[in-house]
């Protein structure tokens, strides 16, 4: 054992250090570090519209990667997201260009979220694929069947209610997307603790053969959180729509990769059964502040990519480190 | 003459066992010598050593009289002994000529190049040393198993080894193939190779052998002439013990309800008509090789299996088993015999795991009790004596008898009608181990049905009200407990019909 490690261990005994060295925490402390940073060297980022801009921005990104949190605790993985959030995006707009209610747009959106998920689901449970493969197939096909129904041209949204619903309102001056993420965070939280779903899909990811042996049904279990994935993609897609007013062809930049570092930098295993998701929810923070705060300071948006991507690694390599014990 | 390998005095302990105590015997060169014992004798750990994987505790090794250290697999390669071992080694993706020359791959200057041609002209050449009509240029996977394992010896023969040593190499081979191998085997010792052939099938030991050396518990028992042993005899040297220690007082004679009947189970792959009836109360103890198809039999009953053909039944009812949930929901349980790798989710904590498989009874529609469910994990962790500071440990690094109590745990919450145990005590110390059995013993007089899979004889016999035998996939008798004894045990484990 090297010294290094040994000072690590001997500070874990120590409450306060070990909560400081807590991955949970490291990302905790990485955000306050950005916003004392940002905060210095911007006079626009620590204002409160700035931080309610952070959450309306944030909104997308986060309900995509609480889905993705589900995934990769049952040991798989979803790279599809990005492009399917962009068609789903488009079936609404349409659904919503021929004067069909309100209702059914969003009909539209969770159930082709859900029957999409259901088929990457289906496919990597029953044809023994890897979901890596899987998903990186259906990211294609969403992508070119996007282009294909709307010769790339973006479909506008005509419908006041749609916006002002998910979008424009504001109830006791928040951004309404704020409310609905908080909403899906709770009922999420609810499933993941409180279902035999939820402990089935820690067992499946922890080690299927022994949950497999213990009566559940494990493809029906991997299904069902592809499942939840593209519901939630669904949403995500619903939101966006109303918030831009437009089904957009170009799928948002990097959203798979995002959602996959928010959640692995919340400390959530990537082989799947430990990780939980308010840490996916620090994660997804720490990414939008250091997105804001970027763009505040007008840092290049390559300078942002390369910098952010470091940030990410080094975390992670921090986060191994600290666990090599366990 | 001096022996090809003198083993001397060797000694290997592992953490809780003494593997190999003290162990000497020759190994003549021109001679096929075939090493038996029961599951755990110290075979296996013998071969490890003289094939350089392990290094003995004390003790040394001698070959052609010169002390020889087997400090690495390659050192022993070097010093002439090649090891053929259970498992097929031979690699899907290469043809028979690259397997062959793995690692030993001719090549031409400049540059070091790949010289084709007389590697398949070299593997050709060791083929055809060994008779054998095998295509160099095959693609593995074109042929059979048997074909394979040919491969697999030209493979070591290419280094002329002096020592050949065997483990099991007929297990996955037919018939005809065996006769194929046997005479390999003899050509091979016909030019001088010695060779240390490792067999659980009597009727090959008696074919092959000149001479046969008995390991028990870690100690050399017996080398002997093939010539001067009979199967009874080489039974008898195999169990020895002639005590049968902590015999259960008071061996029901009186048996219960049958509650599970058995009926001509087959699969596929191994098992051939099984049928067997268990009874309410009981323990009846499955005893056999490892890999006589015990494990297979737990799984099918489990619904964790392959597909297989012929009648299960609970209490009169035939059960359709295709998923583990199916023998749960009729009250079978199952501890499996790797608890790492398929009783526990190591992740997980004490309580989670203690109640993955009763959920259900904790949830109405999905939603899960989590009061209820600690308060019954919480009386369980109490009832089973179970050592842990806290249900939100996890159970990753428990004890090995806390973590099989947590497995047992896991499965009591249910209620079972029937609980299958596989290796129930497997690395497990001696005080928890006391307490699995006194458990056991327990719920068996609750009115629970239970088998038990053990392979360890002592354990088996002082538990078991009644014991199956299985032999190469099929049951080859049962035996009261009354007249069980570790001789009948272990003959018809190894297929000898007549009990001696």
């Amino acid at each position: 054992m090297t010294t290094l490690q040994k000072r690590a261990e001997q500070a874990q005994q120590h409450p306060v250090l070990r909560w400081l060295l807590n991955p949970e925490s490291g990302v905790l402390i990485g955000i306050v570090a950005l916003v004392v940073f940002f905060s210095l060297q911007s006079e626009f980022f620590f204002d409160v519209d700035n931080f309610l801009n952070i959450a309306r921005q944030m909104t997308m990104l986060m309900i995509v990667s609480f889905g993705m949190t589900f995934v990769i605790l049952s040991g798989e993985i979803d790279l599809s997201v990005g492009t399917v959030l962009a068609l789903i995006g488009i079936f609404v707009a349409s659904t919503l260009r021929r004067d069909l209610p309100i209702p059914v747009a969003l009909a539209v959106g969770i159930g082709s979220g859900a029957l999409i998920g259901f088929i990457s689901g289906f496919i990597t449970v029953k044809g023994n694929v890897p979901s890596f493969i899987v998903t990186l197939g259906i990211f294609s096909v969403a992508r070119g069947a996007a282009i294909w129904l709307t010769n790339s041209r973006a479909i506008a949204i005509f419908n006041d209610n749609y916006f002002a619903i998910f979008a424009d309102a504001e109830p006791l001056g928040i951004p309404v997307s704020l409310w609905y993420m908080v909403a899906i965070y709770l009922i999420l939280i609810f499933i993941l603790r409180y279902t035999r779903f939820g402990t089935s899909v820690y067992a499946v990811g922890g080690n299927r053969n022994a949950a497999e042996l213990s009566g559940i049904y494990t493809d029906r279990v991997k299904i069902g959180v592809f499942v939840l994935m593209g519901v939630m993609v669904g949403v995500a897609a619903i939101l966006q729509t109303a918030r831009l007013g437009t089904g957009f062809v170009e799928p948002p930049r990097n959203l798979e990769l995002d959602a996959i570092a928010a959640v692995v930098l919340g400390g959530t295993a990537f082989t799947g059964g430990r990780g939980s998701l308010s840490k996916t929810v620090l994660g997804v923070v720490l990414i939008a502040v250091l997105n804001n705060g970027l763009t505040l300071l007008n840092v290049q948006s390559y300078y942002q990519l390369i910098i952010k991507g470091g940030i990410i690694v080094l975390a992670l390599l921090l986060d191994q480190w600290l666990n090599r014990g366990d | 003459m001096t022996p090809l390998i003198r083993i001397r005095n060797i000694s290997k302990g592992f953490p809780g066992v003494q593997a190999l105590d003290d162990v000497s015997f020759d190994v003549k060169a021109g001679k096929i010598h075939v090493l038996m014992g029961e599951n755990g004798a110290g075979k296996s750990t013998l071969m490890k050593i003289l094939a350089g994987a392990y290094q003995p505790d004390t003790g040394s090794l001698e070959i052609d009289g010169q002390p020889a250290q087997m400090s690495s697999p390659i050192r022993a390669r070097e010093l002439g002994v090649g090891m053929i071992y259970q498992e097929l080694t031979v690699l899907d993706n290469l043809d028979v000529g690259r397997n062959i020359m793995l690692g030993q791959e001719p090549v031409q200057e400049p540059f070091g190049r790949m010289d084709w041609n007389k590697l398949y002209q070299q593997a050709g050449d060791i083929l055809t040393s060994l008779d054998l009509q095998i295509d160099p240029r095959a693609p593995l996977p074109s042929l059979s198993i048997g074909e394979q394992q040919m491969v697999e010896i030209a493979r070591v023969t290419l280094h002329d080894p002096r020592i050949m040593i065997m483990d099991e190499p007929t297990s996955s081979l037919g018939k005809h193939e065996e006769e194929v191998l046997f005479d390999l085997v003899r050509r091979l010792r016909d030019r001088g190779v010695g060779i240390i052939y490792i067999s659980h099938r009597m009727e090959e030991v008696f074919m092959l052998a000149d001479t046969i050396t008995v390991l028990r518990d870690g100690h050399h028992i017996a080398t002997q002439p093939a010539a001067d042993l009979d199967r009874a005899e080489l039974v008898r040297l195999m169990v020895g013990r002639d005590v049968d220690e902590a015999r259960q007082q008071d061996t029901k004679t009186d048996r219960g309800d049958v509650v599970l009947a058995v009926e001509n189970l087959s699969d596929e792959v191994q098992l051939q008509n099984i049928s067997f009836m268990l009874h309410r109360g009981e323990i009846l103890g499955l005893a056999g090789l490892v890999g006589s198809g015990r494990t297979r039999l737990a799984r099918h009953l489990f619904g964790s299996g392959e597909p297989f053909t012929g009648s299960v039944q609970l209490d009169g009812r035939s059960l359709k088993l295709t998923h583990p949930n199916d023998a749960i929901q009729s009250g079978i349980a199952y501890v499996p015999e790797d608890r790492k790798g398929l009783g526990l989710v190591l992740m997980m904590d004490v309580g989670n795991n203690l109640s993955l498989a009763s959920l259900d009874k904790n949830a109405v529609a999905g939603v899960l009790n989590r009061a209820g469910m600690m308060s019954m994990v919480k009386s369980w962790v109490k009832r089973l004596s179970i050592r842990i500071a806290s249900v939100k440990q996890t159970v990753e690094k428990l004890s090995g008898g806390n973590q099989q109590k947590v497995v047992l745990a896991k499965w009591l919450t249910r209620e079972p009608r029937v609980l299958i145990l596989n290796e129930p005590t497997r690395g497990v110390d001696v005080g928890a181990k006391a307490e699995v059995h006194a458990l056991i013993r327990e719920i068996a007089e609750q009115g629970v049905s239970v088998l038990m899979i053990s392979s360890e004889l002592p354990e088996l016999l002082a538990m078991s009200d009644r014991i199956l035998v299985m032999h190469e996939g099929k049951i080859s008798g049962e035996l009261s407990s009354t007249e069980a004894t570790e001789e009948k045990v272990v003959a018809l484990a190894f297929g000898e019909g007549e009990p001696v």
